[in-house]
């Protein structure tokens, strides 16, 4: 192992730095630009579009509008479900003439009540946002084990209560935008994506066009989260319109426009029932998770049957009774942001183990270890499989690491001198990795190697973690190793970058196809030699003869030897359970009520660690982003569904003065996942951690100035709530 | 409206628009494309370049304001502006990298006037530039190992 | 992103700029552009010209004058925030103004002329009592702060005029200006600017002025009596708090409650009185 475990600096960033390219920076001859029109109301029927006055602007180009019927699909039924659907679109010479034109679109609404509130959707006489299904409640699914109800009536003690996780923006730095060209065979798509092979899958149905006359191009993508996940109809549209038009089309989003059209974060509801022992052990939860699903329900099922099926972390308890539900709401649809459900079911679970701890007056970390589970693998009751860990032993571990008691002690000594600190603490157990991934090994004529993947990272640094993995596996310097990807055109398939996954899985199929490659070199070099060879550092020796990889593949090409210089490996990736302890310290203004977030401290198991560089940009990074849906990002829509923060000007993203310090800390003896990188994901174990900790860190300061018991059941948490909390009790 | 701006060190004359924003003149009509949109409510600071030595929201200026002004963006390179891009790579201080010009500009701007801020200084003077992959930590750092 | 059409016109003198104002309803000017420019990108205004005056120098400039200081309207914030002389208050306020890019050009005139009611220097000028020099068609006038803010994004300027500069004729020797914002220099959910004059540790006299908490910018005159005439001791400054947060008349909106913003009024109140005279 020469690369895997060192802290190499990013092979990506010369490229960065010097040569970025994003989506709006990539200009093609004769390239348009399009834009949206959008609904002003959150509901409403769509009586006419009259874009005739646009149209006769000069430099206007194209409008396509409801009457252009699919593939455009503009109102779906002829409504607007959510203020900001898109009812038209307008293609111009330049974005200048692009947005007066936009303003020369007329369109009839008749505007229908609005539902914005996913409780108060669920009650019978709601409005319908979708009235085919004669209710909003779009899918629910229950997912149990045990005997809940039973559990819940031996329980010593019963609480109720519900949990609210609100909608925030995910908010990458880089808005949404494609750009298509079509050359009357095949259409060239640049997207702002995190999935090209998906966004080709959806292009191509859509347009009904072999995948083969589809090619998905991600340039340079300035973040994600989890919001560039969705192939939204904006870029079916706009790819139908190059279509249509023979000519490169260009759509880039406003920053206001984004928070319209992106999908929605968290979102997610607990009511839940649970019961416990008075020694703190937890028996059973009856409940539900209900998504606020937006008007479309992409992905608010999947996210609260994740938050359910996890809910119970490596915790004991067996009895459950949890349902999933995804309500329609008139609201812009939920989607993936950072985590998924998982820093939901993390924020739930946790703020039960405290509510535990409080009742029965044992200390949280107490409470923890009498519920956790003491090692993996384990089938958790709701039919996950856990694959590796030490549970209980990591999480004492985590404690000592992060020395949260010292954390508290300090709270405690600098109340005296009238400094109010909180101190949260959450330990976590969350699901990464899913599907399949491919990747492309190709041995070139020099004996340098080029790698070519369906992961799609966009800022994680998936491509040097993957050239240290393979330069590894094939003892060369990893000079001599590319990773290329982010192209249909360049490895069969793929499935983007998510879910923590790109380094386990993508990172295991370039592994696995470095094998198989040195392992087709090694037979050829063996037939060159005329014996057994023996392989290492770039070259096979058979007794006194050797032969460098170069010679083998100059060979191979020149018909001295039958073999293949490339190989490709299709792997199926199973979950894996990353696991850790998180720990956030807070300073609350008793007076105002303004909390800052000091300082961020973890203790995770994540498997195999690469790269511990990349490690740590994941842990800060996703840190900030759980501890921020807690103190600061809040969308707020009034009762008609209009959003009050429609952009950062309203909406609050942290800057550099509000991040708190970063002291991450990985475990000494990690559990390797049963993928060849033995990797687990860090990607999301962050947030997930951060999030749940924080809200205790702001409870716990809470209390501290006060001496009263407080809870806090949802974020985010205002000021303004705190400082009634503060002055009033609850 | 006919202008003149000199754009790291090249003199540019161009006809535009009143309305046209600086970002949009340097990205599309000279195509500096360094200079990035990450938001259209001056919060974000992607747009960030040098105008006559003081940072400045590019999104939040006309060209025609600009007129006659020395403008420096993140393609600027002399001494300073490659120890502050090596900090970043070495300290791992970008990800997705589509606020580093912003950062960098930020960051130059501040190393200029002060050539040892503090921490506090750093986080002040980076502030006006969003980053969302970073939690700001090792941009932080990087800025400091250049202050050294 | 993209603001709609307008004429511009650069002025090369304020004579220049004021006759195409007094002749078009519809022209604004142009200083910095920090406020402007972004409600042109979301189309929220439609201006039919827009006259820059960001060139005319001589209307950039910190000078003292007699025991008070004269600023020229298009003084940015980042030069305000380096200024070191008197009414030092000025360089404390500019700092939570934004962030540097902002401060580097927005000025203190337009930023007075856009008279957002939450922010920053209207509340100071008021509490430094300062005189707000405004020149039109019908030649040069002098308003005082308090008389210039009138309502939401509404001042005294009539059409043609212009702020030109800001006359402070005493500068406090203490002086403060204390922001509870949600974030870090964001507009205010409150924010108050102290002036004081101490003598043997009693204040002689108070000036306080709050923002965010209104309609427009507002003495505090009821704080002001609590504390004149008197030493600052904790009941006292208790008074001070209680006192401004009763006669703020705040509403709420997406950032604060009406109510919240009353309980801030007081405690921006009491600290900027603490923090001005060092206590």
């Amino acid at each position: 192992m020469r690369y895997v475990g060192k802290p190499l600096p990013r092979l990506e960033d010369y490229h960065l730095l010097y040569q970025a390219r994003y989506l709006d920076d990539i200009e093609l001859p004769g390239m348009l630009y399009a834009g949206f029109v959008r609904s002003p109301y959150a509901h409403a029927r769509v009586k006419r579009v009259d874009a005739s006055e646009a149209l006769a602007m000069p430099g206007v180009v194209a409008a396509f509008t409801p009457q252009s019927g699919k593939p455009f699909d503009f109102a779906p039924g002829g409504k607007v479900r959510y203020q900001g659907e898109a009812v038209a679109m307008v293609v111009a010479v330049d974005r200048y003439t692009l947005y007066d034109a936009l303003e020369k679109v007329y369109v009839d609404y008749e505007p229908l009540p609005a539902v914005v509130d996913p409780l108060k959707a669920m009650e019978p006489g709601a409005p319908l946002v979708d009235e085919s299904l004669g209710t909003n409640v779009s899918r629910r699914e229950k997912y149990a084990s045990g005997d809940a109800e039973r559990a819940l009536s031996s329980s010593d003690r019963v609480v109720e209560e519900t949990l609210t996780i609100n909608r925030v923006v995910p908010s990458p730095m880089e808005p949404h935008g494609v750009l298509a060209a079509y050359d009357g065979r095949t259409l060239l798509v640049y997207d702002s994506t995190q999935k090209p092979h998906i966004v080709r899958r959806e292009i191509a149905k859509s347009l009904d066009v072999p995948l083969t006359a589809v090619r998905v191009v991600q340039p340079d993508v300035g973040g994600g989260f989890g919001s560039k996940i969705q192939v939204y109809p904006e870029e079916v549209r706009v790819a139908a319109a190059a279509m249509a038009l023979r000519r490169p089309v260009k759509w880039v989003a406003t920053r206001s426009e984004d928070f319209k059209m992106t999908t929605y974060g968290r979102g997610l509801i607990l009511r839940y029932k649970a019961g416990f022992t008075k020694d703190g052990v937890l028996k059973a939860i009856k409940g539900e998770v209900v998504a606020d699903a937006g008007a479309y329900d992409w992905f608010g099922f999947d996210l609260a049957s994740t938050a359910a099926t996890m809910l119970p972390a490596a915790y004991k308890v067996r009895d459950l009774d949890i349902d999933a539900v995804s309500v329609l709401t008139n609201k812009p649809p939920l989607g993936p942001y950072r985590g998924a459900g998982r820093p939901e079911a993390t924020l739930f679970i946790e703020r039960i183990m405290d509510l535990i701890a409080d009742e029965t007056g044992l200390d949280p970390v107490e409470v923890r270890r009498r519920n956790l589970v003491e090692a993996g693998p384990y089938d958790n009751p709701l039919g996950l499989h856990y694959d590796s860990g030490e549970y209980l032993a990591t999480f004492n571990r985590g404690i000592e690491a992060t020395g949260y008691y010292d954390l508290i002690r300090t709270a405690e000594a600098e109340k005296t001198s009238g400094r109010i600190l909180g101190v949260g603490m959450s330990f976590y157990v969350e699901i990464t990795t899913y599907g399949h991934e491919v990747a492309i090994v190709r041995a070139e004529r020099d004996g340098s190697f080029t790698v070519a993947v369906g992961i799609a990272p966009h800022g994680q640094g998936d491509a040097t973690g993957i050239a240290q993995l393979v330069a590894d596996e094939l003892q060369v310097p990893i000079e001599r190793v590319r990773v290329i990807w982010g192209d249909t055109d360049v490895v069969p398939d793929g499935m983007g970058t998510d879910g923590s996954r790109s380094l386990t899985a993508g990172g295991s199929a370039a592994v696995l196809a470095a094998r198989r490659l040195l392992a087709e070199l090694k037979r050829a070099a063996e037939e060159l030699l005329g014996g057994p060879a023996e392989y290492s550092d770039g070259v096979f020796r058979s007794g006194d003869r050797a032969i460098s990889i170069g010679e083998v593949v100059e060979a191979i090409y020149r018909g001295k030897v039958k073999a293949q210089p490339e190989a490709v490996e299709v792997y199926r990736a199973k979950p894996t359970f990353p696991y850790g302890v998180g720990v956030v310290m807070v300073e609350l203004d008793p007076e105002t009520g303004l909390v800052k977030p000091l300082l961020y401290r973890s203790y995770d198991d994540i498997g195999v660690v690469v790269n511990p560089l990349l490690v740590e940009g994941q842990i800060h990074g996703g840190a900030l982003q759980g501890i921020s849906q807690v103190l600061y990002e809040e969308v707020v829509y009034d009762q008609d569904g209009n959003l009050a923060t429609p952009n950062f000007a309203f909406y609050h993203i942290p800057k550099a003065v509000e991040a708190p310090r970063y002291e991450p800390k990985l475990a000494e003896t990690p559990h390797r996942s049963d993928h060849p990188t033995g990797t687990k994901g860090v990607g999301e174990a962050p947030t997930v951690a951060a999030a749940a900790a924080a809200i205790k860190a702001v409870e716990d300061a809470i209390r501290r100035a006060t001496g009263r018991r407080v809870r806090l059941t949802s974020t985010p948490i205002r000021p303004e709530e705190i400082y009634k909390l503060i002055r009033g009790g609850s | 409206m006919r202008i003149r701006v000199k754009v790291n060190g090249v003199l540019y004359e161009r006809d535009v628009e009143p309305r046209k924003l600086l970002v949009h003149f340097l990205r599309d009509d000279l195509g500096i494309k360094s200079v990035r949109i990450g938001c259209d409510t001056g919060n974000c600071g992607a747009c960030t370049v040098l105008l006559n030595g003081r940072p400045v929201k590019s999104c939040n200026l006309l060209a025609v304001q600009a007129d006659g002004a020395e403008i420096i963006t993140a393609d600027y390179s002399d001494e300073l502006m490659e120890r502050l891009k090596r900090a970043f790579h070495e300290r791992h201080a970008l990800q997705c990298g589509f606020c580093t010009s912003g950062m960098l500009l930020a960051s130059y701007a501040l190393l200029k006037r002060n050539p040892k801020p503090t921490e506090e200084e750093i986080r002040e003077g980076i502030s006006g530039v969003l980053c969302r992959c970073t939690g700001y930590q090792n941009i932080i750092e990087a800025v400091k190992s250049v202050a050294l | 992103m993209i603001p709609p059409q307008f004429e511009y016109h650069r002025a090369s003198s304020l004579e220049e700029a004021i006759e195409i104002l007094s002749e078009d309803p519809n022209a604004k000017p142009l200083a910095g552009g920090q406020s402007l420019i972004p409600l042109l990108k979301l189309r929220a205004i439609a201006p039919s010209k827009l006259v820059d005056i960001g060139r005319l120098k001589e209307l950039s400039y910190i000078r003292p004058e007699g025991e008070g200081l004269a600023i020229g309207a298009l003084t940015t914030h980042w030069d305000l925030e380096r200024w070191a002389g008197p009414c030092g208050v000025l360089s404390e306020a500019a700092r939570q103004i934004g962030d540097p890019q902002i401060r580097a050009m927005g000025t203190i005139g337009g930023s007075l002329a856009h008279a957002d009611p939450a922010a920053d220097w209207p509340a100071v000028v008021l509490a430094l009592g300062a005189t707000i020099e405004i020149k039109g068609p019908s030649g040069p006038r002098e308003v005082p702060a308090e008389d210039f803010f009138q309502g939401p994004y509404t001042t005294a300027l009539q059409q043609g005029e212009l702020v030109v500069g800001i006359r402070i004729s005493r500068c406090p020797p203490k002086a403060s200006y204390v922001k509870i914002a949600r974030s870090h220099n964001d507009f205010a959910i409150a924010g108050v600017a102290a002036a004081l004059w101490v003598k043997d540790g009693v204040v002689e006299e108070a000036r306080l002025a709050a923002t965010g908490v209104g309609l427009k910018p507002v003495r505090l005159k009821r704080a002001e009596e609590s504390i004149r005439g008197r030493r600052a001791t904790a009941d006292v400054l208790a008074e001070v708090a209680e006192a401004a947060s009763k006669e703020v008349e705040p509403i709420s909106d997406v950032r604060a409650s009406a109510e919240y913003r009353r309980a801030m009024a007081g405690i921006a109140a009491r600290r900027a009185v603490r923090r001005a005279l060092g206590l």
